[in-house]
C-alpha cells in the first residue's frame, strides 16, 4: 500500500514541477488537424508498421513518432475489480458526473457469462451479473473495458465529419471536440460501447480540473484517449499507473522488446470481438492471481 | 328523344358553357377561393402543437439532449428523433412514384392527385431535415456536415445520405415547380397577392413550355425511381444495416426491407391525404374512386410483402442465430417490446393488408373511406414499426454491459408531435397558396 | 473508397438523365436553363440555410 502511495506522490511532485513545460509540448504535439489528410488516408498511412523505438525504461518517449503502435495489455487473472483505474481516469481526464460509467468500465464475470455473449435474463432479475459494489468476490473474476483503439475502427469510418480519427503516428484513436456534431453515428458503430456522449454539459469542480485535458462541451462525444497528454510525454496512462496489483500494461505493440510484446508473446491472449475484424489494441491475458504484485 | 342523364353544366350541344366552364375552373381552385372556420381551427390547433414542440426544442437547445430519455454506453442512443427521420424521410417518395406512374406508365388517372403527392414529398422531405437537425448534440454546428463533405463523403453512410437527400429534394422540388407553371399561369392575373408571388414564379416563361416540361416530367421520373431505390433502399438502410456493432441491424436484408416499407407507407400517406383534400374540397368528381381501388390494391400487396420480409428476419434472428440477435429478437417477439410488436403487426399491417387485398378481389367491397382510414393506420403502424427496428437493438450491447431501457420523455414525444403538426400546417399553408390539383386541359 | 462508388453510381445516372432531357426534342427552350438555374439556386439555398441556421442556434445551443 505504501509503496503506492509513494510512487503517487512522486508523480504528482514531478509532474508539478514540469507542468509547464509539459503543457507547451503537449499543445504542440496535439493532434494536429489543420493540416491532416482525410482520415482515412491517415488509417492507410499507418497500415504498414515501420517498427518503433523505445527509450531505455521501454516506455514510449515523448512526441509521437511513425510506426509506433500503442497498445495495453489487461490481465484479468489479475484484476481484482477495484475501479481504482476507473476513478483515477475520471478524475485524470476530467470525466464529469454526468457520463456514468466513465471511460472505463470493469464487468465482473464468472464463466457463465462469455466475453461476449449476453448474462441471462434471470440472472440480471436476481441482481445484475456484471455490476458490482465489493470486489474481489470468490469464483468471480474482472475484466476492465475502454476504447481498444483498433487499428480498423468502424468509428473512424462512419464519422461524417471527420471528428474521430486515428494518428498515424501512434495508432491512437482521437477527438476533435470542436468538430463533433454529436450525430451519434460513431457511438451506435462502436461494438464495445466504448464511447460516451454528453448528453448535458458537465460540471467539473475548478480545483479538481486537469489543465492537460480539455474540458468537453456539451453534445460531443468522448472516451478513453489511452491518456494521449501523458503517453505522448513519456509518461503511462493514469489507469495502468494506479492498478494497484499491476494488471494493467501499456507500450507499443510494434517493438518486439517492449513489455506488451513480451507479454502477449508468452502468453495466450485474446481480444473482445475479434470476429467483428476492429484489429482492437487491447489485449486481455490471463496469468492468475501469483503475478498479483 | 331518349332522357339521358346529363350533367347539368353541358348544354345540347355537349360544350361547356362559359359560365360552367369558369364553375369548372373554380372546382380545383376551392381552397384559394374560399377559407372555412374549420380550416381556422384546424390551423390554429396545429400552430398550438407546433409551437409546444418547438417550445420543448428550444429546452432542449439550451439544456442539451438530456432532456431525453436516450443514454450511453447503456440505453438507446438513438431513439425516437432518428424513428421520425427515418419514417418522414421514407415517407417522401409515394408522391413521386405516383406522378412516374402517371409519366411513365400512362396512368392518367392518377394525374389529379400528382400535386397532391408532390407537396408530400416537399414537406416530408424538410420534416425529415429537422428531425436530423433536432437529433444533433451540435445543431449549431450543422455546417461542418456541408465543410468536410470531400473528405468523407468517401466513408461516411451519414454523408451518403446527407448527399442523396439533397439531391432528391432539389429534383422533386424543381420538377413541382417546373410542373406548375402552368397552372401558375392559368390563374395569375384572378389573384392580387398570390398572382405577384405566380408572375415571380413564371420566371423565364415562354407559352408553350409544357412540351418541354412534359419531357422534364418524363426524364425526371425515371431519374426519381432511381433516387427512391438509393434513398430508402439504400443510403438510409445503409445507416443501419452495415453495422455489426447492432445485432438485428446488421443484415443485407436492411436495404429491400426499407424500400418495401417506404414504398408502402408513401403509397398510404398520398391516399390519406388525397382522401381528406377529396371529402374536404368535394372533389368526388375530380379524384375518382379509381385512383384509390388501384393504389389500395398496391398498398395491399406491397404491406403483404413487407410482412413476409419482417417474418423472413425474425426466423433468421431465431432459428440457430447468434446469442446476440437471439436476445434482439426475444426483446421484440416476447418482451417487453412485444405488446407494440404484435399490435403493429396484426392490427397495424395484418388485418389493412388483408382488408385491402379483399376489397381488390371483391370489388363491390370496395369502399373509399375504409381505403383511407385503413392508410392511415398504416401509416401509425409503419411509425412504430421503425421504432422497433431502430431502439431493440441498442438496448441489447454485445459486451454484458446491463439491458438497456427507454421511455421517451415528454420533451420527445412534444417535439415529435412538434413535427407532425408542423408538417400538415405547411401543408395547408400550400394549398392556401398554390392549386393543388392538377388543372385540366381543357 | 467505397463512398465515393456509391455516390457516383447513384449522381452519374441523374446526371446523364438530365443531360438527355436538356438534349431531348423540343429544342429552343429556355426550361434547361430555368431548371439547371432551380437546381443550383436549391442546392445554394440549403447550404446557405444550413449556415444560417448554424450560427443562429450558436447562441442558443452550449
Amino acid at each position: 500500500m505504501s509503496n503506492i502511495d509513494r510512487r503517487k506522490f512522486l508523480t504528482y511532485v514531478i509532474g508539478a514541477a514540469g507542468i509547464a513545460l509539459v503543457g507547451r509540448q503537449v499543445a504542440l504535439a496535439a493532434p494536429l488537424r489543420k493540416d491532416a489528410d482525410t482520415a482515412d488516408a491517415i488509417s492507410r498511412a499507418i497500415a504498414a508498421p515501420t517498427g518503433g523505438g523505445r527509450t531505455a525504461d521501454g516506455l514510449l518517449s515523448s512526441a509521437p513518432r511513425e510506426g509506433v503502435r500503442k497498445g495495453m495489455v489487461i490481465d484479468s487473472g489479475a484484476c481484482i475489480g477495484c475501479r481504482r483505474c476507473q476513478y483515477a481516469c475520471k478524475a485524470e481526464n476530467n470525466v464529469p458526473d454526468t457520463i456514468a460509467p466513465p471511460w472505463i468500465e470493469v464487468f465482473q464475470m464468472d464463466n457463465s457469462v462469455s466475453f461476449t455473449g449476453h448474462p441471462r435474463e434471470e440472472e440480471l432479475r436476481a441482481g445484475s451479473t456484471t455490476s458490482y459494489t465489493e470486489s474481489p468476490k470468490e469464483g468471480k473474476w474482472y475484466m476492465p473495458v475502454q476504447c481498444n483503439h483498433c487499428e480498423n475502427p468502424p468509428c473512424v469510418r462512419v464519422c461524417p465529419t471527420g471528428a474521430t480519427y486515428k494518428d498515424p503516428r501512434d495508432g491512437l484513436v482521437l477527438m476533435d471536440y470542436d468538430r463533433c456534431v454529436g450525430c451519434r453515428f460513431c457511438v451506435v458503430a462502436c461494438p464495445y460501447n466504448a464511447r460516451r456522449f454528453n448528453w448535458v454539459k458537465g460540471q467539473i469542480p475548478q480545483e479538481t480540473v486537469n489543465p492537460l485535458v480539455p474540458v468537453r462541451p456539451v453534445g460531443v462525444v468522448e472516451k478513453c484517449t489511452f491518456c494521449v497528454h501523458r503517453t505522448r510525454d513519456g509518461k503511462l496512462p493514469r489507469c495502468v499507473e494506479v492498478c494497484p496489483v499491476g494488471a494493467r500494461h501499456f507500450g507499443d505493440l510494434n517493438d518486439p522488446q517492449s513489455e506488451v510484446s513480451l507479454l502477449l508473446k508468452a502468453n495466450p491472449g485474446i481480444r473482445l470481438l475479434e470476429e467483428l475484424n476492429t484489429e482492437p489494441s487491447l489485449w486481455y491475458v490471463t496469468r492468475g492471481r501469483k503475478f498479483i504484485k | 328523344m331518349q332522357m339521358v342523364k346529363m350533367d347539368p353544366r353541358e348544354d345540347i350541344g355537349g360544350r361547356l358553357t362559359l359560365i360552367a366552364r369558369q364553375q369548372h375552373k373554380d372546382e380545383l381552385i376551392r381552397p384559394l377561393l374560399n377559407t372555412s372556420k374549420q380550416y381556422l381551427l384546424v390551423c390554429g390547433a396545429l400552430a398550438l402543437i407546433a409551437g409546444w414542440g418547438i417550445y420543448a426544442w428550444i429546452l432542449q437547445l439550451s439544456q442539451g439532449l438530456g432532456v431525453t430519455a436516450m443514454g450511453t454506453p447503456v440505453g438507446a442512443t438513438w431513439g425516437v428523433y432518428i424513428v421520425n427521420f427515418i419514417f418522414f424521410a421514407c415517407m417522401a417518395h409515394g408522391g413521386m412514384a405516383v406522378s412516374a406512374a402517371v409519366h411513365l406508365l400512362k396512368a392518367e388517372k392518377l394525374k389529379p392527385i400528382g400535386r397532391m403527392g408532390e407537396v408530400l414529398t416537399i414537406v416530408t422531405l424538410a420534416m425529415a431535415g429537422f428531425s436530423i437537425i433536432i437529433d444533433m448534440g451540435r445543431p449549431d454546428r450543422i455546417f461542418n456536415m456541408i465543410r468536410y463533405w470531400p473528405e468523407r463523403v468517401g466513408t461516411s453512410p451519414l454523408t451518403w445520405d446527407i448527399t442523396v437527400i439533397m439531391v432528391y429534394f432539389v429534383l422533386s422540388a424543381s420538377y413541382l415547380w417546373l410542373t406548375m407553371r402552368r397552372d401558375l399561369v392559368r390563374h395569375a392575373d384572378r389573384f392580387d397577392l398570390r398572382g405577384r408571388l405566380y408572375k415571380l414564379l413564371l420566371i423565364g416563361y415562354q407559352p408553350g413550355e409544357e412540351k418541354k416540361i412534359d419531357r422534364l416530367a418524363w426524364w425526371l421520373s425515371i431519374a426519381i425511381i432511381f433516387l427512391i431505390v438509393a434513398l430508402s433502399g439504400g443510403v438510409i438502410p445503409w445507416i443501419f444495416g452495415l453495422l455489426p456493432s447492432q445485432p438485428g441491424w446488421f443484415s443485407s436484408l436492411a436495404g429491400p426491407y426499407f424500400l418495401t416499407a417506404a414504398m408502402a407507407s408513401s403509397i398510404a400517406a398520398v391516399m390519406l391525404v388525397a382522401g381528406i383534400l377529396r371529402k374536404g374540397y368535394r372533389w368526388q368528381e375530380v379524384i375518382k374512386p379509381d385512383v384509390f381501388r388501384t393504389l389500395g390494391a398496391v398498398l395491399g400487396l406491397i404491406t403483404a410483402f413487407y410482412m413476409y420480409l419482417t417474418f423472413a428476419e425474425q426466423l433468421t434472428m431465431n432459428f440457430a442465430a447468434p446469442r446476440p440477435e437471439v436476445v434482439v429478437s426475444e426483446l421484440v417477439l416476447s418482451g417487453e417490446l412485444s405488446p407494440l410488436y404484435w399490435v403493429t403487426m396484426v392490427a397495424g399491417f395484418g388485418i389493412p393488408s388483408l382488408v385491402l387485398i379483399l376489397q381488390t378481389i371483391r370489388p363491390a367491397w370496395f369502399n373509399v373511406t375504409r381505403t383511407v382510414v385503413l392508410s392511415g393506420v398504416i401509416i401509425a403502424a409503419f411509425w412504430a414499426k421503425r421504432f422497433l427496428i431502430v431502439v431493440p437493438s441498442l438496448l441489447r450491447p454485445l459486451l454484458p454491459f446491463p439491458f438497456g431501457t427507454y421511455n421517451p420523455t415528454w420533451a420527445e414525444w412534444s417535439i415529435i408531435a412538434g413535427t407532425f403538426a408542423l408538417a400538415v400546417l405547411l401543408y395547408m399553408l400550400f394549398i392556401k397558396v398554390f392549386p393543388i390539383v392538377e388543372g385540366h386541359e381543357k | 473508397m467505397i463512398g465515393l462508388f456509391i455516390i457516383t453510381l447513384i449522381v452519374a445516372p441523374v446526371a446523364a438523365i438530365i443531360l438527355a432531357f436538356v438534349l431531348d426534342k423540343p429544342h429552343k427552350s429556355r426550361v434547361p436553363g430555368v431548371f439547371l438555374g432551380s437546381v443550383v439556386v436549391l442546392f445554394g439555398g440549403m447550404i446557405a440555410l444550413m449556415a444560417l441556421l448554424g450560427t443562429a442556434l450558436s447562441f442558443i445551443v452550449g
